[in-house]
C-alpha cells in the first residue's frame, strides 16, 4: 500500500460515502505531514546553522519544531491504522477462525473508536476553554497544541468505524515490518 | 485501580487491540474509578509527545530511511565482503559486519532485520541453507539498538528522565555493541567450521578493501559527525538526528545520485507513520504511568523488591530475569514506556549507577526482540525467509545465548559499559 496514493477503499455500495470522507481525512492528513516533517528538518537544521555560523539564534525555533512535531505525530496515528502499523499480540487471535478473528477485530475497533471519541471531546472542550492562552514566542493560542490531538481523536475515531462497519484494513506488510 | 489496568492492558492485548490503544482503554477505566477529571487525558497525552528530545525518534528513522535509498546498503556490503568475504562462513560474516555498518545509522533492529533480510539472504540461502542464513540475519539486525543512535536508548533517556543523557547511553553502548558482533563472528565461524560450510567471496586485497573504503567514507563520516557532535555537546541528540536527515539527503542527491526528490514524500509519510507508532504508545502511557503513581504502585514496588534483596546485583537478576520474561510477551517499545519510570529509580535507590542500568535495561528488551513468542525481528525474518517461529528460534538460539552472555559480563562487569562514556566525559 503506497502511503501516499490514497484512494477510497470502495467507490459504491452504502459505505461508499465514509470511504470518500476516510480518504479524504487521510490525504488532507498525509499531504500535512509532509510539510510539517519537513519544517522540522529545516528549522531545527538551520537552528544550528545559524548558531555556529552566525552566532545568532531563531527565537520561535524551539516552539515551532515541538508544535510541529505534535502535529505529525498525532495526525499519523490514525493512518497508521489505515496501515495497520499499529503493533498488537497476535498470538491468541492468529489461532481462532477466520471468523471469529473478524468478529473479536471489530469488537476491539469498537471499543478503540469509543476511546478515541472521548479523546477528541475532551480534547476539544479544553483547546476550546484555553483559546485565550497565547504561546511564549508566538502570537498564537497555545491551543493549538492541543489541536493536533483532538484530530487525531476524530480521525482515528473515523478509521475505527470503517473497521467496525467492512473488517480491518488492508495491512501494509512492509511498513509493519518497519516499526521499532 | 492498578490491577484493573493492568487487566484491561493485557485482557484487551491479548485479544488483538493494539498496544497503544489498549493502553488508552486502561488509562480511560483508570480515570473512571478515580476522582481525577477526565480532562487530563489530552493534557498528559499532549505534554507527554510536547518533548524536543523526541524529536530525534523521526529524525533517525528518516536517516535510515533515505540512506537506504541512497544505495547505502549495497556499498556497506561491498566493504564488508572485501573484509571478511573469504573467511569461512564468509557470506555470514559480511552480514554481521553489514549490520554493524547499518546500525551506525539506523537506529532501530526491525527495519535493519527488514534490509538486510531482503538483500543478503538470497545469497546467504545458496551456501548455508534457510535457517542458518535467517538466524544471521536476525541477529545482525539486532545490533541495531545497541550501536549508536538507537531509538531505544532514546526512548529508554526520555522515560528515565534527567539521570541519564542519550549521548551518554550512546556512548555506553559501543564497547558491548562491538564484543557483541565480535563473539557473534566466532559463533559463525565455529558453525561454519563444524558444518565445513564452502569458502565464498574474492581472495583478500588491501587494495581493494582500500578502494571499498574510499567508496564508503562518507557514509561512515555521518556517524562520526553526528555521534560525535553530540557526545562533544556540539549539539543536541536531536539537533544531531536533524543533522543527520540533511547529510543523507546531501549524500543522496549528489554523491550516490540514487535519490530523487520525487522519493521525499513517501519517505516522510512512511517515517511519520512508524514513529508515530511510538508516539502513540507515549501519548497514552504517560496517563497509564501519572495513574499508577496515584496508586503509589512505585513505592509499593520498591517495598516489595527491598523486602527479597538489599543486594544491586540480585536486584539486576531479578530485573533481568522480569525483562526477559516481559520480551517474550510485550513489544518492546511499550516495556520502556512503562516499566522504566518504575524500575529506573528504584536502581538508582539501590545505589546502581542510571547509565550501568539503562544499557542493561536496553539489551535485555534488545534480546527480547528474538525470543518468542512476540519477537519483532523474529517477525520480521519469519516473514522474508518462509520459516515458521518456532524453526527460526531454534536457529537463533546460540545468538541469544551470545547476547545473554553478554548482559551477565556487563552486569558483572560494568566498566565495560561505564568506561568509555566517562572516557568522554558523559558518564
Amino acid at each position: 500500500m503506497d502511503v501516499l496514493h490514497i484512494r477510497p477503499v470502495r467507490r459504491e455500495g452504502p459505505l461508499a460515502p465514509l470511504a470518500w470522507v476516510v480518504a479524504a481525512f487521510d490525504f488532507a492528513a498525509a499531504w500535512l505531514i509532509v510539510i510539517l516533517l519537513s519544517t522540522m528538518v529545516v528549522v531545527v537544521t538551520a537552528q544550528v546553522t545559524l548558531r555556529y555560523g552566525l552566532n545568532s539564534s531563531i527565537g520561535w525555533a524551539d516552539e515551532v519544531s515541538r508544535l510541529t512535531f505534535i502535529w505529525t505525530m498525532f495526525l499519523a496515528i490514525p493512518l497508521g491504522v489505515r496501515a495497520g502499523a499499529h503493533i498488537g499480540i497476535e498470538l491468541v487471535t492468529d489461532r481462532l477462525p477466520q471468523y471469529l478473528r473478524g468478529i473479536l477485530q471489530r469488537l476491539m475497533a469498537l471499543l478503540a473508536m469509543g476511546m478515541m471519541l472521548l479523546v477528541a471531546w475532551q480534547t476539544t472542550v479544553l483547546a476550546a476553554d484555553q483559546w485565550d492562552e497565547m504561546m511564549s514566542s508566538l502570537r498564537f493560542s497555545s491551543s493549538w497544541f492541543l489541536v493536533p490531538v483532538a484530530v487525531c481523536g476524530w480521525h482515528g475515531a473515523l478509521h475505527l468505524l470503517w473497521i467496525v462497519l467492512a473488517g480491518p484494513p488492508l495491512r501494509d506488510e512492509t511498513l509493519a515490518q518497519e516499526l521499532a | 485501580m492498578t490491577l484493573l489496568m493492568f487487566a484491561i492492558f493485557m485482557g484487551l492485548g491479548v485479544l488483538g487491540m493494539p498496544l497503544a490503544f489498549s493502553l488508552g482503554m486502561a488509562a480511560v477505566a483508570g480515570l473512571f474509578v478515580s476522582d481525577v477529571d477526565f480532562n487530563l487525558l489530552p493534557s498528559r497525552m499532549m505534554n507527554a509527545v510536547n518533548a524536543f528530545p523526541l524529536m530525534s525518534i523521526p529524525f533517525f528513522i528518516l536517516a535510515g530511511e533515505l540512506m537506504l535509498k541512497a544505495g547505502m546498503m549495497e556499498r556497506i556490503i561491498d566493504l564488508a565482503n572485501a573484509v571478511v568475504g573469504r573467511v569461512r562462513g564468509g557470506l555470514a560474516h559480511v552480514t554481521m559486519l553489514a549490520g554493524l555498518g547499518l546500525s551506525t545509522v539506523s537506529g532501530a533492529a526491525v527495519a535493519d532485520a527488514s534490509a538486510l533480510g531482503s538483500t543478503l539472504m538470497p545469497s546467504l540461502e545458496k551456501h548455508y541453507g534457510k535457517g542458518f542464513s535467517a538466524a544471521v540475519c536476525a541477529a545482525a539486525a539486532n545490533l541495531g539498538p545497541i550501536i549508536p543512535p538507537s531509538g531505544a536508548m532514546i526512548v529508554y533517556a526520555f522515560m528515565a528522565g534527567p539521570t541519564v543523557s542519550v549521548g551518554a547511553l550512546f556512548m555506553a553502548g559501543i564497547v558491548p555493541g562491538l564484543i557483541l558482533v565480535t563473539s557473534m563472528m566466532i559463533l559463525v565461524w565455529i558453525i561454519a567450521k563444524k558444518r565445513n560450510y564452502p569458502l565464498t567471496g574474492d581472495a583478500f586485497s588491501l587494495r581493494r578493501i582500500a578502494h571499498e573504503l574510499r567508496r564508503s567514507f562518507l557514509i561512515f563520516l555521518m556517524p562520526v559527525v553526528v555521534i560525535g557532535g553530540i557526545i562533544v555537546g556540539a549539539f543536541t541528540a536531536t539537533e544531531g538526528s536533524a543533522i543527520a536527515v540533511v547529510f543523507a539527503l546531501l549524500i543522496g542527491i549528489f554523491v550516490t545520485q540514487q535519490l530523487k526528490l520525487a522519493d521525499l514524500p513517501e519517505a516522510l509519510v512512511r517515517t511519520a507513520i512508524t514513529s508515530s507508532v511510538v508516539g502513540a504508545m507515549i501519548a497514552f502511557a504517560s496517563v497509564v504511568t501519572y495513574m499508577l503513581t496515584i496508586d503509589r504502585l512505585p513505592l509499593h514496588m520498591t517495598n516489595l523488591l527491598q523486602s527479597i534483596t538489599t543486594d544491586p546485583l540480585m536486584f539486576m537478576v531479578i530485573v533481568a530475569l522480569a525483562l526477559f520474561v516481559v520480551g517474550m510477551f510485550l513489544e518492546s517499545n511499550a516495556a520502556y514506556i512503562m516499566l522504566v519510570p518504575l524500575l529506573h529509580p528504584i536502581a538508582i535507590k539501590y545505589g546502581i549507577d542510571p547509565l550501568h542500568f539503562g544499557f542493561l535495561f536496553v539489551l535485555n528488551l534488545v534480546i527480547g526482540m528474538l525470543t518468542p513468542p512476540v519477537g519483532v525481528v523474529l517477525f520480521v525474518i519469519c516473514g522474508l525467509s518462509g520459516l515458521k517461529l518456532g524453526e527460526l528460534s531454534w536457529h537463533v538460539a546460540p545468538f541469544v545465548a551470545v547476547m545473554y552472555a553478554l548482559l551477565f559480563l556487563c552486569m558483572l562487569f560494568p566498566s565495560i559499559v561505564l568506561t568509555l562514556p566517562r572516557l568522554m566525559g558523559v558518564g
